[in-house]
């Protein structure tokens, strides 16, 4: 990256820049708020555009259909949105942090350690209150987090990104093992499946309460340290000399992404890849400032969700697909060009 | 790299083949036991069976098994028969079960299901005279009926069959009494999905045709055990009555309870008009002759007050 | 010549030793299970003066069952001695390069869509581990191969990550839909589960096993050659690209094989060849056969602990080996240099 006008382009907002966010941001939101209408208004069930609209400007609680759309749809797409835009400013977060155009939540097995967690308290507690499995989920994000930020930089070479997604895959890789060999112990393989494969068929009101307070508190918090982020992302010897407190800003940064994925998983199953992909985008779009890229990708996460949730509801009704798997399919080819282009580097 | 080494290629192709060759002739010969089955009546007294339908069909006709498999979920005898199983020896799950223990066991006599055991049957038959099950052909009356002339029981076999032929008469009876229903279905809640049960075994066959229930709009397309579906069109099927069968998992509990202020829920009818009814996993779901009886004990129970 | 032929005799040592230990695993494996025989009773019955029902125990269930574990073991290690010696990445693992996420899925497409893990039509399961296998090395070896580079180790690893999830979405999406007792069986043989445990599983894998890892110990000069850096082994004369898919090509014949039996069993393939390398020394044709020896005692004892550490369940023999095999994973991840 262009280390020699990196000063300039972090530090103010040129108004070239600043126009080419807003507008971009706008047609963004233009197109999270079609695809939320359409994912609100076509499902399982059929009924005419013009139910959908009287459902929500005048609601009658006795219509079935306008039932199906506050009970089922509403917090259903609502909920999509919102975890796909903490699971893609955890991306971004983390790919800033860590200089890791690999770097993902899912990829790097902060997923698996949420899922672990699910898996113990399924398999020894089943009967806890819902905020405290999304509590343990959360210890457990944090456990694998901390531990693959250790192994990964563990060594003479420090944190190189190869380094910390393969101790991430491993990481994975024994964390869902374990959990496999709970499930079957106990039995509760293809219960656990559901939740790796994610959804977010089973929300409800009262777990939306939860799930947008935490998730848009930490997304406006992080807007906080942005700039900071984006000049560690280009430089982190050039961030220090421009008096960025590197390290408190990754640790903090990783207490953002831990707090967005472990709550995200816990409700919506691991859905891995969309903070891989989103940023991405993000960056091509409006380039390496971080006050652009976290809320462009919470926007452009959100929407990717809705339409892979009204995907996998929709493409073989009435019976519905796995939202992760829907996510992942269209993310590995992207993650496999990612890592063909890498090369260059 | 531009041309395939052949040497290579064709020892892999050859070794491809061994290995189908391989796994071809563990199945290539499974005598069929069933044609012998006349032979050991009366003389079976340890009989060691590895499905627990036909555990529960021998149970029908009065004899405890020496050794039966354990379901693979409660990781013991199902519940509902696990009273009557106090001497018999836990041979594992179903799909996985002990051969070594049923060596030690000596049984005399073996049952096996086809849907696990079909693969092993020479190993069986090396322990003791193996007869096989198909549970998906005929219904349990006709298990039972060849069990009870394997074992020289068709007396009881039969009057099994014809009480519970009176008691579905009366349980009939009782339905139309209590709710005059005529339509209905039977819902599975787990934590993360809502199940539909269709036509086939377990549930099917028990509701629609020992009940003589019709199946609600829709049910009758579902020609299997049962189908996933999403709670918006749960509104289609309105029945006069449903069936619920709420997994014993925690969460699926709490999963029910939030469909039970769902005002989608309370708008069917026969939530509205009181015609829900919530059944266990156990003996409903268990398509045996002596579940199917149970399930019908509990039914006269629901509908009786 | 004096260091060589020291290094000989120690590898000969070790060597010894490991088939020592490895006789003593099955040995110790053969006593295990519900019946308890006497090791006397062992030994009669192996020598053929056994009672029926002992030599039923022994001939017909265990010992088909250790063998295939064997077998598998030494197929896992092997494949990944090669993968590790082609690649010059000492974290290569048939895991870990999506080769059984590969397999895997191909197992799994083949249950969903022939629903009979039984009939006749079970003869099919190796064939579609083996072309998902195939199907995951292609991808792997298409998308980190560069017209001027070659193979580049780092990014095949990358790749792999990516083709594992790939095919894990895939297998997870068609195991949603499966009822729930076949659905179990799948689960378990996922994690790596030994259920080829008759004797014509052992004749099935037994030649697989066999010929390619003769196949790599005549290649072993060329794997040597590799861990020089692609210029000075095509220096050497060693027609790279071209050795290095044919041994590609075996490491995968191996891991397919071996899954189609025991299941995705990981890491095998990535800790073996290196406690061998710690033993005695790089050379391949020395690390090879003790890598094989290692595969052997760890598969064979964790599917030993798996069936009756846990009783009445049983734990698959792939959580017990990645239990172990990852925490040595990320150990070599800190240490190695890179």
């Amino acid at each position: 990256m262009e280390a020699n006008t990196l000063n300039g382009k972090a530090t103010s907002l040129t108004g070239s820049k600043m126009w080419q966010f807003v507008i971009v941001g706008l047609i963004a939101t233009l197109g999270l708020i079609i695809s939320i209408f359409l994912a609100i208004a076509y499902g399982a069930k059929e009924m005419s555009l013009q139910t959908v609209w009287l459902s929500i400007v005048d609601y009658q609680p006795d219509k079935t259909l306008h039932q199906i759309i506050h009970e089922i749809r509403l917090p259903r797409v609502i909920a999509a949105a919102v975890v796909g835009a903490a699971f893609a400013v955890a991306g971004a977060l983390m790919q800033g942090v860590t200089r890791n155009p690999l770097a993902d939540a899912g990829v790097l097995g902060i997923n698996a350690g949420a899922a672990f967690m699910l898996a113990l308290s399924f398999a020894f507690f089943p009967n806890l209150p819902y905020f405290i499995v999304i509590l343990l989920s959360f210890v457990g994000a944090v456990g694998s987090t901390i531990s693959i930020y250790l192994l990964g930089s563990a060594s003479a070479n420090g944190l190189t990104p190869v380094r910390l997604t393969i101790a991430g895959a491993v990481v994975a890789a024994l964390l869902s093992s374990l959990s496999a060999g709970i499930a079957i112990y106990f039995d509760l393989a293809q219960d656990l499946a559901f939740w790796y494969a994610g959804g977010a068929a089973g929300i409800h009101w009262s777990h939306l309460k939860w799930l947008v307070s935490i998730i848009l508190t930490t997304i406006i918090a992080v807007m906080g340290i942005s700039r900071s982020v984006s000049l560690l992302s280009m430089d982190e010897e050039v961030a220090i000399n421009l008096g960025v407190k590197t390290k408190r800003v990754q640790l903090l940064a990783m207490a953002a992404v831990v707090v967005l994925a472990g709550v995200s998983v816990s409700v919506a199953g691991s859905i891995g890849f969309v903070g891989l992909i989103i940023p991405h985008i993000a960056r091509k779009l409006v380039g390496t400032d971080y006050r652009f890229i976290i809320p462009l990708s919470a926007i452009l996460g959100a929407e990717l969700l809705v339409l892979a949730d009204w995907a996998a509801r929709t493409i073989n009704p009435p019976q519905e697909l796995a939202l992760g798997v829907t996510v992942a399919l269209l993310g590995v080819p992207f993650f496999l060009y990612l890592a063909r282009k890498e090369r260059g580097r | 790299m531009r041309k395939f080494k052949p040497t290579v290629l064709t020892i892999i192709t050859a070794l491809l083949f061994s290995l189908l060759a391989g796994c071809s002739s563990s199945t290539k010969t499974p005598t069929t036991a069933q044609a012998t089955g006349g032979a050991h009546t009366e003389k079976a007294e340890k009989i060691a069976s590895l499905s627990i339908h036909l555990t529960n069909d021998l149970l029908a006709l009065g004899i405890t098994p020496v050794g039966s498999v354990i379901g693979g979920k409660a990781k013991d005898f199902l519940a509902h028969v696990a009273d009557r199983l106090h001497n018999t020896k836990k041979l594992g799950v179903a799909a996985d079960p002990d051969m070594e223990a049923l060596l030690a066991l000596k049984p005399d006599m073996i049952l096996v299901d086809e849907e696990f055991a079909g693969q092993d049957l020479d190993k069986y038959n090396k322990i003791a005279p193996t007869h096989m099950f198909s549970l998906d052909e005929g219904t349990w009356r006709d298990h039972l009926r060849a069990l009870g002339q394997m074992l020289n029981r068709e007396q009881q076999a039969e009057s099994f069959i014809q009480e519970y032929e009176a008691q579905a008469e009366r349980v009939k009876s009782l339905i139309k009494e209590k709710t005059g229903a005529t339509t209905a279905m039977a819902i599975r809640v787990s934590a993360k999905e809502l199940r539909v049960q269709g036509m086939k075994r377990p549930l099917g066959p028990l509701l629609f045709e020992d009940l003589e229930l019709q199946p609600a709009n829709g049910v009758e397309k579902i020609q299997k055990a049962y189908e996933v579906i999403s709670q918006e069109v749960l509104a289609d099927y309105d029945p006069d009555l449903i069936f619920v069968i709420v997994n014993v998992e925690e969460d699926a509990k709490k999963v029910f309870e939030q469909l039970q202020v769902n005002p989608l829920w309370l708008g069917l009818r026969a939530v509205k008009e009181n015609h829900v009814y919530v059944i266990n996993e156990q003996p409903w779901l268990d398509y045996s002759a002596l579940g199917s009886k149970m399930a019908l004990d509990e039914a006269e129970k629901l509908f009786a007050k | 010549m004096e260091i060589l032929s020291a290094r000989r005799r120690k590898a000969f040592a070790v060597g010894g030793l490991m088939l020592a230990v490895a006789i003593c695993t099955m040995v110790l494996s053969l006593n295990t299970g519900t019946i308890w025989l006497s090791p006397i009773t062992i030994v009669q019955t192996l020598f053929g003066f056994g009672d029926a029902d002992a030599a039923m125990v022994l001939f017909d269930y265990r010992l088909p069952r250790i063998l295939v574990c064997a077998l598998a073991g030494i197929g896992l290690a092997v494949s990944g001695s090669i993968l590790q010696g082609i690649s010059r990445n000492s974290l290569a693992d048939p895991g870990i390069l999506g080769l059984h996420a590969g397999a895997s899925c191909g197992l799994i497409v083949f249950i969903t869509f022939f629903r009979s893990l039984e009939d006749p039509l079970a003869l099919f399961i190796p064939l579609f581990t083996f072309a998902g296998g195939t199907i995951a090395a292609l991808l792997i070896f298409l998308l980190a191969y560069n017209r001027q580079t070659g193979l580049q180790p780092v990014r095949m690893i990358l790749v792999g990550i990516a083709v594992t999830a790939g095919f894990s979405a895939i297998s997870l999406f068609f195991s949603l839909r499966l009822d729930e007792d076949t659905y179990s069986f799948t689960s378990r043989w996922l994690v790596g589960s030994v259920w080829g445990r008759d004797w014509e599983n052992v004749y099935a894998l037994f030649p697989w096993v066999t010929i390619f890892t003769c196949y790599s110990l005549w290649r072993a000069r060329i794997l040597d050659a590799f861990s020089l850096g692609d210029e000075r082994a095509i220096g050497i004369g060693v027609a790279l690209q071209r050795e290095r898919l044919w041994l590609l090509l075996s490491a995968v014949a191996l891991s397919s094989a071996s899954v189609a039996m025991v299941g995705g069993v990981g890491f095998i393939g990535l800790v073996a060849p290196h406690l061998a390398k710690r033993l005695v020394g790089s050379t391949a044709k020395y690390q090879i056969p003790v890598a094989a020896l290692i595969g052997l005692i760890i598969l064979a004892a964790a599917d030993m602990i798996g069936r009756t550490l846990f009783l009445p369940n049983s734990i698959p023999a792939g959580v017990i080996v990645a239990a172990v095999g990852a925490p040595y994973f990320l150990f070599l991840l800190v240490k190695a240099k890179s």
